[in-house]
């Protein structure tokens, strides 16, 4: 990841945050908020990755010839 | 010749034929094979002409030496014997074609008795199927039986083993049948089954009645090879030779069958026999263990033709299951399957006849992916015989498991219903065992492939069984679709017309 | 109109025809069956009704819905895609196979009575186990006769169901089912929610996929469990079961995703995740929810499809499939990568690409009927199937550590057969009503509004920053994760865990009465009569000389039960 694609990335974002605002069209109450998809996005990926690591980790993980013995 | 005398002609044409065969052999040894087949050839032209005149006319009676019955003997052509005569004469033909290769190869030089013996078999088995005369049956029995054991003596030293321990249980059967018919005589005072029909009413409430309707019932499936009497059929059907296998697993004990509906349906009256006498439950449940014990054993066996007889034990279970329902959808479904399966296992020994004459074996785990390249169109015939016996649409095999399911759902039977699924399943695991093996195992086993394709097949030769074993094999194979798609046409105009009153 | 008759006859006359060519141009004439089936399934207007006398009965053999058209498209385009795509392979019998396998679906869509449904959906399991065993790896035998019999399984179970259907209400006619109208209807629903994979009856094909033939797994990805979608869609609409099942499976699906080595077993679950929002959206059963369903059920086969394709030549030109073993291929594989992340763009709902014109309806949906949380926890799981399908496979198998691997060339049909796919992702995504036009109901959903790209695009960038950070922790592990297989995989550690409660208590105690049956069975029936006799374990195999009982014993037996029967009847 070089440097131009983190910009690239933050430029887009930003537009985003403004279309968000400047549109004012929402179905529901969080849309309202600024950044909400965003935010959820981000707390969201993380959240999967941690549950699924110790879902993984401390119930299902086994060796792979578990079923051969 | 008029219809009338159709009913004796077709036992007759058999027997003569069978003293004939001696006579002729003595000129020219290929004169066997061909007079039995053109004896089978002439059975099936007058079965079916009997077939057509019994859908149109109605009964056909004939008096034996012109005597009346009740005294004298009846042969009676009706539209279940008649139809049942069209199907075994039809196996018979193609089995006897497809014997003139295969017996010169398992049994060499023995042409002439095997043909001779096979022409006894079948007047015995017809003559049952014609007969009107309870103790006439039981003289047909005989004959088929002792020309059986006779049949499948012709081999080797196994063979013999084999022969010995269905004579004696097959001896044993046919007591208890006349051991029964002699009380039921002794109360009724006849032995003609019309008549008893009538006369069994009055006196079925006695005790020596009773007994003998179990005695005859339970002597009837021994020879059908009802469990818990079946030990016999595993062996002899092994280790007779192919053909001889061929014709008894689809007719003998189809013939048994048979004799066994009109006992239970015809000449005594159901509501007695499940009500009263409980026998129709009786056979029923046996036949449910027998499907499922059948299947059992049948997975675990190494040897083809041991494999198709335990699989034969499990479907005369089907058909007792059907006769134990006794309702209209349960003898559908026991007629039909009478029909079906006489087909379906006439196939798949036809096949392990081929498997024999090309390979030398039909040991299970020696297949491999070489057979289906070497012998593609009786992998075929195999592999749609196998898909009718697992009961998949629109092969035969799911139509008469589709109204045995009915029946069962009809009467609330929900263990009958059970033993039906978990029976196609463990069906489907021996059978589909073997496709695998033929169409997929490759010759060297364990190639771990590690880029997600098989590789190349190496070319095999083809080596085929030669025509006359081949196109019988095809010939039941293609019938069983047919008669899967036609089913309906089957069931409307012949089998309907045959259901008892009193179902 | 060209001619009036059922698409499933095509495939089928194929299946018949192709043995009967010559090698070489066997994989060519292959591609004209699914397309001749494309033109057909195009012509037949909506309405068209052909019935056949059968029995009793009148069989529907085909019935053109605006539903089962388009689902009839996307089964038929996709027949061409993967026949492209396995253009290179010669082998008669997966070529047979699949053309059964997709005459079967076809069979199943086109289906107006439960027979017609019934052949389809017994012809789809025999077909595509034969594409599993036709791997001929070690396990392959294994892996084929497990899927066969839980799909025999399934189908019994529909059976009964029909049976029971039939018995009680006298037709054989498809007609929707009002919400647990009958016990009918529930084993229908079992037996069709196994071939959708619902948890718990989807362990099969996390099972099987990954271990299918390069080319089989194309077919397989598409047909099964789609059709059961269009079922499902056609009978049980609005079941609200079927809703929370579904935001439950995407959400089952993500997380055994996010765990998974193997490349083609993630994306097998990935399915599972996918087909979760399609269940869903029968279960929220609005007109809008029926047409996300068709909605992304096609668009889904068109990118599941890429990216199994991808997944495919990895493993096709490397010979292998586990993250762990991948890495650092991009310099060789450019196109394949890019084509891949069409794919992957497709899924995670890029603009311009078919995913955001579909996916976001069923989401969309929810948030009309007012299910508020189901719509969050869809979301939620369109990060995880970013995560998983979009970043975290490309990026270890692609990018990631170096593993020194220099793959094969790819044959060129394989790439053909990928560029096309991506064409078709792209299309739809540019041009949405093209695809909107065949949907069940009229469409007023616009895709391309300000706040729906805002919300897609905050999402993935923020997603993508998430994983960014964490993306070491996610690179593959050398681990399987056990799944509700394991009830019937592993009676020894059933005996241990036995005493050990499990969070999956109610799923485990009903599928071990079912399914630890055949494995015991199976160890029983390598001997039965000894079984019996001893009542312990057969010590060595039914030996028919050996084991023979002597004469005296049947003997016996039929005498005591003359004797038996006899003397019941007679007191």
């Amino acid at each position: 990841m070089k440097k131009v694609h983190w910009i690239i990335l933050a430029v887009i974002t930003a537009v985003s945050l403004i279309a968000q605002y400047s549109t004012g069209e929402h179905h529901h109450w969080w849309d309202l908020i600024p950044g909400f998809y965003a935010i959820y996005g981000f707390v969201g990926c993380i959240l999967i990755v941690k549950i699924s690591k110790w879902y993984g980790k401390k119930i299902v993980f086994r060796g792979e010839d578990y079923y051969d013995r | 010749m008029s219809s009338s005398q159709i009913p004796v002609l077709i036992p007759v044409t058999f027997l003569l034929t069978a003293l004939l065969i001696p006579l002729l052999g003595l000129i020219n040894r290929s004169l066997a094979q061909v007079s039995a087949v053109i004896a089978s050839g002439l059975a099936l032209v007058f079965s079916y002409l009997g077939l057509q005149a019994v859908l149109s006319q109605g009964r056909i009676s004939y008096h034996i030496g012109g005597w009346m019955p009740p005294l004298g003997i009846e042969f009676i052509l009706d539209s279940l014997s008649a139809f049942l005569c069209v199907v075994f004469c039809g196996i018979t033909l193609l089995v006897l074609i497809y014997g003139k290769t295969s017996v010169a190869h398992e049994t060499p030089g023995k042409d002439i008795p095997f043909y001779s013996l096979t022409m006894l078999l079948l007047g015995g088995l017809s003559g049952m199927v014609m007969t009107g005369d309870l103790f006439n049956l039981y003289v047909f029995l005989e004959i088929s039986a002792l020309s059986g054991y006779a049949l499948l003596g012709i081999g080797n030293r196994r063979a013999s083993l084999a022969a010995f321990r269905y004579l004696t249980l097959g001896t044993a059967g046919a007591s208890f049948y006349l051991l029964g018919l002699a009380f039921i005589f002794y109360s009724a005072g006849t032995l003609n089954m019309a008549d008893l029909t009538q006369m069994l009413p009055f006196v079925q409430d006695t005790r020596p009645v009773s007994i003998g309707l179990v005695l005859m019932v339970l002597g009837v499936g021994l020879k059908m090879a009802l469990f818990p009497m079946h030990a016999w059929l595993p062996d002899a059907y092994t280790y007779a030779s192919s053909t001889a296998t061929a014709l008894i697993a689809p007719i003998g004990t189809k013939v048994a069958a048979y004799v066994l509906l009109r006992l239970m349906f015809f000449v005594a009256d159901p509501d007695y026999m499940r009500h009263d006498l409980h026998l129709t439950q009786v056979v029923g449940y046996l036949g449910a263990i027998g499907i499922i014990w059948g299947s059992i054993m049948a997975i675990c066996q190494k040897e083809l033709k041991r494999m198709l007889a335990f699989s034969s034990v499990a479907q005369v279970g089907y058909i007792a299951l059907g006769i134990g329902l006794a309702s209209p959808l349960g003898f559908i479904g026991a007629v039909l399957h009478i029909l079906n399966h006489a087909c379906m296992k006439g196939c798949l020994f036809l096949f392990s006849g081929n498997l024999r004459l090309r390979l030398g074996h039909s040991t299970i785990p020696k297949f491999s992916d070489t057979l289906s390249r070497s012998m593609p169109w009786s992998s075929a015939a195999f592999a749609l015989a196998a898909i009718s016996m697992i009961g998949l649409p629109p092969t035969a095999g799911f139509f008469s498991k589709w109204y045995l399911a009915l029946g069962s759902i009809e009467q609330s039977n929900w263990i009958f219903l059970a033993v039906l699924l978990v029976s196609s399943l463990l069906n489907a695991v021996y059978f589909f065992r073997i496709m695998e093996k033929i169409y997929l195992k490759p010759r060297n086993a364990g190639g771990n492939d590690s880029h997600g394709d098989a590789q190349q097949p190496v070319a095999v030769a083809r080596n085929e069984a030669p025509g006359t074993m081949l196109v019988p094999t095809l010939t039941l194979a293609v019938g069983l679709l047919v008669l899967g798609i036609m089913n309906a046409w089957i069931i409307t105009h012949v089998i309907h017309i045959m259901i008892p009153s009193g179902l | 109109m060209i001619a009036e008759f059922p698409p499933v006859l095509i495939f089928w006359l194929g299946a018949l025809l192709l043995p009967l060519l010559p090698k070489n141009i066997r994989p060519w004439v292959f591609l004209a069956f699914p397309a001749a089936s494309l033109i057909l399934v195009l012509s037949l207007p909506v309405g068209t009704s052909i019935t056949v006398e059968f029995l009793r009965f009148e069989l529907h053999v085909c019935e053109v819905t605006k539903l089962s058209r388009v689902f009839g498209i996307i089964f038929s385009l996709i027949g061409i895609i993967a026949g492209t795509y396995a253009l290179h392979m010669k082998e008669v019998g997966q070529q047979v196979a699949a053309l059964l396998y997709g005459g079967g679906a076809l069979c199943v869509t086109f289906a107006g009575d439960y027979f017609t449904l019934f052949v389809g959906w017994e012809v789809m399991a025999i077909g595509s186990a034969y594409l599993i065993w036709a791997r001929r790896a070690d396990d392959s035998y294994a892996v084929g006769m497990r899927y066969l019999l839980v799909h025999l399984f399934g189908g019994s179970m529909l059976l009964a169901g029909i049976v029971l259907q039939v018995y009680t209400t006298n037709s054989l006619l498809l007609q929707p089912f009002a919400y647990g109208e009958s016990l009918a209807a529930w084993m229908i629903l079992c037996g069709v929610t196994l071939n959708a994979a619902l948890p718990p009856l989807h362990a099969w094909l996390a099972d099987s996929y990954h271990r299918a033939t390069v080319t089989g797994a194309i077919f397989m990805s598409a047909l099964t469990t789609k059709s059961a979608v269009y079922v499902l869609a056609s009978l049980f609409a609005g079941w609200d079961i079927l809703m929370y099942m579904g935001v439950m499976m995407a959400l089952y699906g993500v997380v055994y995703a996010v765990l998974a080595n193997d490349i083609r077993q993630l994306l097998a679950y990935h399915i599972i995740s996918q087909v979760g929002y399609m269940i869903a959206g029968v279960g929220i059963g609005t007109t809008l929810a029926i047409n996300g369903t068709a909605a992304h059920a096609f668009s889904h086969i068109l990118y599941k499809a890429l990216l199994f394709m991808g997944a495919g030549v990895v493993l096709y030109t490397t010979g292998k499939s586990k993250l762990t073993e991948l890495g650092g291929l991009y310099k060789h594989q450019r196109l394949v990568y890019w084509l891949y992340m069409i794919g992957a763009f497709s899924i995670s709902g890029f603009p311009l690409f078919n995913g955001f014109i579909s996916k976001s309806i069923i989401v969309a949906s929810a948030g009309e009927s007012h299910h508020n949380i189901a719509m969050l926890l869809l979301l939620l799981a369109s990060i995880g199937t970013f995560l998983h399908t979009g970043l975290k496979l490309p990026y270890w198998t692609w990018h990631g550590h170096d593993s020194g691997i220099v793959p094969s060339k790819a044959p060129k049909n394989m790439i053909v057969a990928m560029g096309i796919a991506a064409f078709f992702c792209t299309l739809f995504g540019v041009y949405p009503d093209l695809l909107y036009r065949e949907l069940p109901f009229a469409m007023e959903y616009r895709p391309y509004t300000v706040f729906h790209l805002v919300e897609t695009v905050q999402l993935l960038v923020f997603t993508f920053i998430a994983f960014w950070l964490y993306r070491a922790s996610l690179a593959g592990e050398p681990y399987m994760a056990l799944d509700t297989d394991w009830v019937y995989r592993a009676p020894k550690a059933f005996f241990q865990a036995v005493f050990v409660t499990n969070v999956n208590r109610f799923f485990e105690a009903c599928e071990t009465i079912i399914f630890r049956i055949p494995v015991y069975l199976a160890k029983i029936f390598v001997h039965p009569l000894q079984f019996i006799l001893t009542l312990r374990m057969p010590t060595r195999d039914f030996d028919p000389d050996a084991d023979r009982s002597p004469l005296g014993v049947p003997i016996a037996l039929t005498l005591a039960i003359t004797v038996l029967v006899a003397i019941w009847n007679l007191f």
